[in-house]
């Protein structure tokens, strides 16, 4: 028990506090974010590195598809995202929830032995 | 083999001792020497590949989290980039930033791997990280995998082409930079041969090891190996990314080996002693396989006192402390216990 409070007791504390939803829907939110930060970085580069021919769309008023093209990767890259923060926190969740109820059913069990000693002794 | 089991059991024993030590110490050695090694290929500020700086850093980060570990290493990196050119800054602060927010955001638990990367470039064996990765933690080892190729490739590529990116030796042309060192690091055909050849690595051993047959860990090693191997033959043959063979047969093999010694630590069983049982509890019906761990079981000693007969009365007591039956005859009245007395008649039971 104090092995696993040394190395997860506070982690999975942190992670348990609240509800498996809430703590998933927090992490996408975080995931969201992120990836909306990183995707306007890679595209920042990639007009950046490419930007003859993103001007000569623009010029040959091609700027919808150019457009649609943005979209539609952007929302496949966080649909992505998502599915992958979905799935790992889910995960963590479960494991931290499984450790955490080992680790109270052991002291149910010592406190159990310690009320019986207590009782050995009054008696 | 019981040689090596008692050898095992001492180090585990000397490590689980000195445990804090032997970390901070590994630590220390895997940033001075991952320091070394990138310093080698990007070492353009002179301040900070001097050996006093090297060694302050290495002790700083002994005392850091993984974490930490990889923040120092990667700010030492962007410095010196920055001290090469602005574009060669720009470029690296970009794949730092989405490494961060794509990768790092999930708290990778094998920061350990990435620390460990440079320095297992610099010993020539940057096989093993993958084989690690699959062998002690999760399939996400890929991922880490692919970052450090992905690193080691960029710095490499910054090193091999400095004369190009550098801005002292032309001022206008930042697009042209730019779009070179972007081209040279995500258009490099031995970089992808590699990161496709660590992830399958990575994959393909966590998967075998978690298989519930016979020596799943060294079978996995091994085919971990040969996949690295594979891929990294057939790129050489389709792209021509002039890899040298000799280096890449001697890493693969020795990062195997290190594997081998490293399961031989982690995950040793006696699969000539297999059991099979079935029980019941309240809730389940369970059929169980067991698999005895190889353990070295020190030897019994027996102690043996020989002692004079000097005494009239005389009473024989044996105590067994600790796995140790000793016999003695406790003396009556005055007649003390003489010192040395313990020592003699000592036996081994192996020895008699």
């Amino acid at each position: 028990m104090s092995v696993y409070e040394t190395r997860h007791g506070y982690e999975d504390e942190k992670v348990t506090r609240s509800f498996k939803n809430d703590y998933v829907l927090g992490q996408v939110l975080v995931t969201f974010v992120c990836n909306t930060i990183a995707f306007l970085l890679i595209a920042a580069v990639v007009v950046f590195y490419d930007l003859e021919n993103v001007l000569l769309a623009i010029f040959n008023n091609n700027l919808i598809s150019v457009m649609t093209v943005l979209i539609l990767a952007y929302l496949l890259t966080q649909t992505a995202m998502i599915i992958l923060t979905v799935l790992v926190y889910s995960s963590r969740y479960d494991r931290a929830k499984k450790r955490q109820g080992r680790l109270y059913h052991e002291l149910k069990v010592m406190e159990q032995g310690y009320q019986r000693e207590d009782g050995e002794i009054l008696s | 083999m019981t040689t090596l089991l008692e050898i095992r059991d001492r180090i585990i024993q000397i490590y689980r001792q000195f445990e804090t030590p032997f970390n901070i110490a590994f630590k220390f050695a895997a940033v001075l020497l991952g320091l070394l090694a990138i310093e080698g290929q990007i070492g353009y500020q002179k301040v900070l590949t001097g050996p006093l700086f090297l060694v302050l850093i290495s002790l700083l980060c002994a005392l850091l989290p993984m974490g930490g570990i990889v923040a120092v290493i990667t700010i030492v990196s962007l410095v010196q980039l920055q001290t090469l050119s602005t574009e060669a800054l720009l470029v690296g602060a970009l794949y730092l930033l989405i490494a961060l927010l794509a990768y790092f955001r999930f708290s990778p638990r094998d920061l350990v791997l990435l620390v460990m990367a440079p320095m297992c470039q610099l010993l020539g064996i940057p096989y093993l990280i993958p084989l690690l990765g699959g062998l002690l933690f999760t399939p996400a080892s890929a991922a880490t995998s692919a970052v450090a190729v992905f690193y080691w490739s960029f710095i490499s590529f910054i090193h091999s082409n400095e004369t190009s990116i550098s801005t002292t030796t032309d001022e206008s042309g930042m697009t042209a930079r730019f779009r070179l060192i972007m081209d040279g690091t995500l258009q490099n055909q031995q970089t992808i041969i590699m990161i496709i050849a660590v992830v399958a690595a990575a994959i393909i051993v966590y998967v075998i090891r978690r298989l519930r047959i016979r020596y799943a860990w060294q079978i996995a090693t091994g085919v971990g190996a040969i996949v690295e191997l594979i891929v990294v033959l057939i790129g050489d043959m389709l792209y021509g990314t002039s890899v040298s063979i000799g280096a890449v047969f001697g890493g693969v093999i020795a990062s195997a080996l290190i594997c081998i010694v490293v399961t031989f630590f982690r995950f040793n069983l006696d699969y000539t002693r297999i059991e099979n049982a079935q029980f019941e509890d309240d809730d389940y019906y369970y059929y169980v396989r067991m698999i005895p761990k190889n353990l070295y079981t020190a030897p019994r000693r027996r102690v043996t006192q020989i002692s004079s007969t000097r005494h009239q009365t005389q009473r024989r007591a044996s105590h067994t402390v600790q796995g140790v039956t000793q016999q003695y005859d406790e003396p009556q009245g005055d007649e003390g216990y003489e010192e040395g007395d313990a020592d003699d008649g000592y036996q081994d039971e192996d020895q008699r």
